[in-house]
């Protein structure tokens, strides 16, 4: 094991019935990355960090979190360790207010008295640009807002990876571009694992791409080498 | 002080002055309603903080009330340790209960938890040599004493209930606001969410089942106490649904709302049963009619206008 790898994955497989959707994963993530994983729809890049996270439980293989192995912990203890998740399908508290959506986030490891939680809590909401919204409930906030929530709440945890799930669906053109610049800098302290179907958010972000088709890794590399990869066209374009 | 608790403040303040001011009647009533409130109040833990429907919380204040009238009865226990037993039996049966009840969701645990409560009720009928059945049994009068203390007479029993209510409703109002009780909510509004966020949802819901059961035992072995008479309608079906509808009515998930809710059903009934027989016709349409018109109950709707501060 590369030493310098904050996550790994050994044989990853999880079959459903008779379809395997991860097949035989072997990824790892160095510390301190920004990495897109893309692929066509269905090809398994959900199923995928759900494994890592623990949301479903792996048929077999191995998965390592800052060398431990972590593949039979549950997911709760694995977040715990210092992983943050945002949900494809915006999964947010709808009837508690932002700042409570947040707070909760944020709570679970923060150290020291309330009024220092209250304050970071309120730091985190001005980075996403939700502090005007504080008060509001969270359901009732327009689609873009949540899904900028989501964010709040993964970085509120400040977690050693941050697995983003298409974090800019339905966000406007505007929205992503503060997004992105939101994301280089976090990155500072958090390695960061992007689902991503936006192209340009992925080659301007990702210093590293992992491109998946049919539950398999089919290539790897930087931008320039993925844009320029065969099985990859192939793959996009059905070709 | 915050506004929060200066609230709550006030209403025990006020409930105090009712004990000077209350004619001998009411002052019955209201003495009965804050023991029963402490009983909302731990059924509210779990439903309104929590999001678990229970259909079985007769079983946590029965197990109150026997655990202190049977070491009380049969094993010669003085008042305050039967209570403490009471208290104990409740909370340790809670926790039992939820191990095995909070393996299931939503309809599966509302069905197992009334299971458990029928067989707790059975159990109770069973042994009818000890528990006298249906009858039940009056306490004696060496178990209702503290010191000088006699519980049995009008002024002791409404401040001890007043106490007790005291007590309750202060330790709720810390409990929900705290970084666990926090966790409840959010169990309660999106589960999922709550475990990815690296909560362990399961123990979070073990531990409000638990202190629920420990609030409902409390208010069980109280009455006990305070009114001298233990019998197995207490642990039968009606004892699992009035808590359900004392915090429907007064509003789930508030920390008033359960003791708002006792005192307006329980009025309600009082004053119904006087008009008519079908008192509890008269009963189910305001049920209906509060379902229906103000989903989140009395406070939930001076909340939701007036004041969305109240916790």
């Amino acid at each position: 094991m590369d030493t310098m790898n904050l996550l790994e994955t050994q044989k990853l497989t999880r079959h459903f019935g008779g379809i395997t959707a991860v097949d035989d994963v072997n990824f790892s993530l160095k510390d301190g990355e920004i990495r897109a994983l893309i692929g066509p729809n269905g090809a398994g890049k959900t199923t995928f960090v759900s494994l890592v996270t623990g949301r479903i439980e792996a048929s077999s293989g191995r998965i390592s979190f800052a060398h431990e192995d972590i593949t039979h912990l549950p997911a709760h203890k694995r977040i715990a360790r210092g992983m943050g998740y945002t949900f494809q399908i915006t999964s947010i508290f709808p009837d508690l207010d932002c700042f409570e959506n947040v707070h909760l986030a944020a709570q679970r490891n923060f150290e020291g008295p309330a009024r220092k939680l209250y304050s970071f809590t309120r730091m985190i909401l001005e980075q996403v640009g939700l502090n005007t919204y504080r008060t509001d409930i969270a359901g009732d906030l327009a689609y873009g807002h949540q899904r900028l929530l989501e964010i709040a709440m993964g970085l509120a945890q400040r977690p050693k990876l941050l697995i983003l799930d298409e974090p800019t669906q339905g966000l406007a053109g505007g929205e992503i571009k503060d997004f992105m610049h939101l994301i280089r800098e976090v990155s500072d302290r958090t390695t960061i694992l992007l689902i991503e179907h936006n192209m340009d958010v992925v080659m301007s972000l990702a210093e590293k791409i992992t491109v998946m088709d049919q539950g398999k890794i089919i290539a790897e590399g930087t931008p320039e080498e993925i844009q320029a990869n065969e099985a990859v066209q192939t793959a996009y374009l059905g070709g | 002080m915050n506004r929060n608790l200066a609230l709550h403040l006030a209403v025990i303040a006020a409930l105090y002055i009712l004990h000077l001011t209350l004619p001998a009647y009411h002052h019955g009533q209201v003495a009965r309603i804050m023991v029963l409130a402490v009983f909302a109040m731990g059924y509210n833990i779990l439903f309104g903080y929590s999001g678990l429907l229970s259909l079985g919380h007769a079983m946590f204040f029965a197990a109150g009330m026997y655990g202190m009238g049977l070491s009380a009865q049969h094993l010669g226990f003085a008042t305050l340790p039967a209570f403490l037993i009471g208290i104990l039996c409740a909370t340790a049966l809670a926790f039992v209960v939820g191990l095995l009840a909070l393996r299931t969701i939503g309809v599966g645990f509302m069905i197992v938890t009334l299971m458990f409560a029928q067989a707790g009720y059975l159990t109770i009928l069973y042994f009818g040599e000890y528990t006298r059945g249906d009858e039940g049994f009056v306490l004696t009068n060496t178990a209702r004493n503290f010191g000088n203390l006699d519980f049995s007479t009008a002024d002791t029993r409404y401040l001890a209930a007043l106490c007790l209510f005291s007590g309750a409703l202060l330790l709720k109002l810390l409990i929900v606001r705290s970084k666990r009780g926090r966790v409840m909510v959010a169990v309660r509004e999106n589960e999922e969410r709550a475990r990815m966020l690296g909560y362990n949802t399961w123990s979070t819901k073990l531990y409000a089942l638990t202190l629920s059961g420990l609030f409902s035992g409390a208010s069980g072995a109280s009455y006990a106490i305070l009114f001298g008479y233990v019998g197995a309608s207490f642990a039968a079906v009606p004892y699992s649904i009035f808590p359900l509808l004392w915090v429907l009515v007064g509003g789930a998930g508030t920390t008033l709302g359960p003791v708002i809710g006792t005192a307006f059903m329980f009025y309600l009934i009082d004053y119904a049963s006087g008009v008519t027989d079908a008192y509890m016709l008269v009963v189910g349409v305001t049920l209906v009619l509060i379902t229906l018109f103000v989903p989140g109950g009395i406070l939930g709707l001076v909340k939701s206008r007036f004041a969305r501060w109240i916790p």
